[in-house]
């Protein structure tokens, strides 16, 4: 199975008068472009609940017929893992993927507009009052417990920010592209302490979509293909956010374990990572799920390998982390900027960001509780 | 004792999504109790409000009081945020608190503290179960239990 096609829209702090519809359709159709391929093509179509359905995505695109349909809740992995396993099965031969995010009430600047705050609050159930650990609340939760269990520090968060702030300075779709120091990360405002502005993800509108087909139909395209090579979900049975067993036991290892355990490549394969960075913890929490080091480790890791004329990461002096800028500085997407960026990195034309000899990326989207998952993309 | 109605707690509660699993939950917070589903063949304390043990998958829960003793699991002072009734963001932040219940290991709820500065919070101290009004309807919160001793720490 292959990735063929690729788009995404600009992504803004504020594109105005845009629906997310008309983000996720912008994107679909300079995806299928991006193959070469015409609707008559496209016979399987996944939306995701937030921003477009797949009958919106299939009606709106005028694809005439589809044998397969899906519609799933973010981050982006879910929708990529059905239709890898909808083109594997045969379910479908080339799948097309949509995945859109718009500010929402919560997001405080699209307070402002009234169409907005008619929206549902995202992927949340029913809110249960301010003492609710649900989503952001539960990531800060446990980041005071890593910083707790583990004597790390604020500046360990700190580096994962400046990381992707430093890439996206090489990246033109980044909105947040400005250098950032850690006399910055260290006195910017808290939001939910210890976590402060610089260690969430920025609320943008935008969208990203990707063709998904055949390994042997995509040697016939006119894009490099890029193909994936492994893919893994992990769950455990305390996912809700107060009851997770513990910093070290949520999804992340399951996930990262049942990746290696299918897949021949180790580490020392891997020319690009993007370790998930909804908020900075997740980030170091990725590097020692997928065993970059031990856990409570990443800190130490980042120090250890940070390249300073560079001003961010190079493991081993060879492989830099989200070089896009993930969803920090680029623009969070609940992991489709990451997997736009990994399949544009192994197509070799990145630009002035590109990795060099860059044949396997790793893509570690989605957080702790009910969305760990792994996936490796490679050229061959 | 008459027990209220379900009809009183559903009308005590119009936003929240009360059913026959944790409908005693809702109703023990109208009495100031935190009800939670106990398995009655294992003992099994279970959270999330679920009507099956998931250590012996016996359907025999029933709602028991807990004691309200816990310790800190981990906290937050959360700065900012949507405005809602009784939370000061300000004040360096509103406390947002897992505490794990004596009752079990990783039996932990979500909640908040009163009654104790922010420089005295430490993860791990002692806490014991109280009670706010908000709403309209009791909140159960934690406040420290016992005394600070040299260190700083209950």
């Amino acid at each position: 199975v292959a990735i063929v096609g690729v788009a995404a829209t600009p992504y803004s702090r504020d594109l105005g008068a845009r629906t997310a519809e008309s983000l996720a359709l912008e994107a679909a159709r300079n995806a299928i472009l991006d193959a070469g391929l015409t609707a008559r093509d496209i016979d399987g179509v996944c939306g995701d609940t937030s921003a477009v359905s797949p009958l919106a995505l299939q009606g709106g695109l005028g694809i005439p017929e589809v044998t397969w349909y899906s519609d799933r809740v973010a981050p982006f992995s879910h929708q990529l893992m059905d239709a890898i396993n909808a083109v594997y099965s045969g379910a479908c031969s080339t799948a097309l993927l949509a995945h859109g995010v718009y500010r929402r009430p919560g997001a405080f600047r699209a307070e402002l507009d009234p169409f907005r705050r008619r929206q549902t609050a995202g992927i949340g159930g029913p809110h249960h009052g301010p003492e609710s650990a649900f989503g952001a609340v539960g990531y800060a939760l446990w980041a005071s417990r890593y910083l707790h269990e583990y004597d790390a520090t604020r500046e360990h968060l700190g580096l994962v920010a400046i990381n992707n702030r430093t890439n996206a300075g090489f990246n033109d779709h980044a909105v947040m592209r400005d250098p950032l120091t850690m006399q910055d990360y260290l006195v910017a405002r808290m939001v939910r302490e210890p976590l402060c502005l610089y260690d969430m993800d920025l609320p943008i509108d935008g969208a990203d979509a990707f063709v998904v087909t055949t390994a042997e139909r995509a040697a016939d395209l006119r894009t490099k293909p890029v193909l994936v090579h492994g893919a893994s979900f992990g769950q455990t049975w305390r996912p809700e956010e107060e009851l997770t067993l513990g910093i070290d036991q949520t999804g992340q290892p399951v996930a990262a374990q049942a990746l290696w355990a299918k897949s021949e490549l180790t580490l020392a394969d891997i020319d690009v990572s993007f370790p998930y960075d909804g908020f900075t913890i997740i980030t170091l929490k990725w590097l020692e799920s997928v065993g970059y080091c031990r856990n409570g480790e990443a800190g130490p890791f980042l120090q250890e390998h940070w390249d300073v004329a560079q001003n961010r990461v190079m493991i081993d002096g060879r492989v830099p982390l989200n070089t896009h800028g993930g969803s920090l500085s680029e623009g969070g997407t609940q992991g489709a900027g990451h997997f736009r960026e990994a399949t544009v990195q192994l197509r070799g034309t990145a630009g002035a960001r590109q990795v060099p000899d860059c044949n396997s990326a790793l893509v570690t989207p989605g957080g702790f509780f009910f969305n760990s998952s792994c996936f490796i993309l490679r050229t061959d | 004792v008459t027990e209220l109605s379900d009809d009183a707690v559903l009308a005590a509660f119009p936003d929240a999504p009360v059913n026959h699993d944790n409908k005693h939950y809702y109703r023990g917070l109208l009495e100031r109790k935190v009800v939670l589903n106990r398995c009655q063949e294992c003992s099994h304390w279970i959270l999330p409000h679920r009507p099956m043990c998931p250590r012996c998958w016996s359907m025999d829960v029933a709602p028991t009081s807990i004691s309200g003793e816990g310790t800190l699991h981990s906290v937050i002072f959360v700065h900012q945020g949507l405005p809602m009734n009784g939370v000061d963001y300000g004040h360096g932040g509103y406390p947002v608190a897992i505490v794990e219940l004596v009752e079990q290991p990783d039996l932990r709820l979500s909640t908040t503290l009163v009654r104790c500065a922010k420089q005295d919070v430490r993860i791990g101290m002692r806490l014991r179960l109280t009670w706010i009004e908000r709403d309209r309807h009791p909140v159960p919160v934690f406040e420290p239990a016992g005394p600070l001793d040299a260190a700083g720490a209950r």
